[in-house]
């Protein structure tokens, strides 16, 4: 019979931040927290820049052409935090990428700039997650 | 009332492995360093897939979760067929790949059910890779 368990918090007994799930292949163990993506957001830089959605994100700014802000709601522990990218490009044939703006990767803010053939441009489809430790 | 549950291991009822454990949509975690609570189903990763374009044949599935299919749009371009659908279009959509000097790109207007993404070369020109990598995060239906 299923049972169905409702809880508002998991909370580990050992450690409060630590709680361990069974791999898929049953043979092995994972950090859930650890597992988790502890922020996202998808960024329309376009016309006037907005934030199409977003998780554990406070805030965001258009920093000018093809350059914004993510202010993180619940701040990481250190700077040295994961953080992988998707975009589109506004060129059919361009060579594109999203990038942090030179080092600036803080434990509450990232700040992120799209080029296309070496030039900063605006387009509508900017996906930031971080994966991490938070604080 | 809230409730705590202190645990340091989940799994199913039968003891199997965690593939039918059920975790409501308002559940919280809390944070590696103890902080903060978050809520655990925006942090999951809802959708990933490795797409392998074969070079001259059909695009195939290395290995997935939650993707019914992937389409085969022509050099470097596959469309990815979800199973569970988004509630929008406005996800995070994080990529990568696998040969030198390349790179992906979604194409415009990713939508609640499938995303087409490109690989191409730093010069522009789309490529066939082994591994067109993505992995979602956002809201599910």
């Amino acid at each position: 019979m299923a049972s169905q368990l409702k809880v508002d918090t998991l909370t580990g007994v050992t450690t409060a931040g630590s709680i361990v799930v069974t791999g898929e292949g049953n043979s092995t163990t994972t950090n859930l927290q650890q597992g988790l993506a502890k922020a996202w957001a998808d960024i329309d830089m376009t016309g006037t820049a907005s934030n199409d959605k977003s998780f554990n994100i406070a805030s965001f700014t258009d920093a000018g052409v093809g350059a914004f802000n993510l202010v993180i709601s619940s701040d990481m522990a250190d700077a040295n935090y994961c953080f992988s990218v998707g975009f589109n490009n506004q060129a059919s044939d361009a060579s594109g990428f999203l990038k942090i703006t030179g080092s600036q990767r803080a434990t509450g803010q990232i700040n992120m700039q799209k080029r296309e053939n070496g030039n900063v441009v605006d387009c509508d489809v900017n996906c930031t997650t971080i994966h991490g430790d938070l604080a | 009332m809230s409730s705590q549950l202190n645990v340091d291991t989940i799994v199913d009822k039968a003891g199997s492995g965690g593939t039918n454990v059920k975790v409501a949509n308002t559940s919280t975690y809390v944070s590696d360093g103890g902080a903060v609570t978050q809520n655990t189903v925006q942090s999951l990763c809802k959708i990933w897939c490795s797409t392998n374009h074969n070079s001259t044949g059909t695009h195939t599935i290395n290995d997935s979760f939650n993707t019914s299919s992937v389409t085969d749009g022509g050099v470097g371009r596959t469309t990815n067929t979800y199973t569970n659908n988004f509630s929008s279009g406005n996800y995070s959509a994080v990529l990568g790949t696998t040969n030198d000097n390349n790179q992906s790109g979604i194409e415009t207007g990713p939508s609640t059910s499938s995303i087409v993404i490109v690989t191409y070369q730093y010069n522009g020109t789309t490529e066939d890779t082994t591994a067109q990598n993505s992995a979602m995060f956002g809201d599910l239906a």
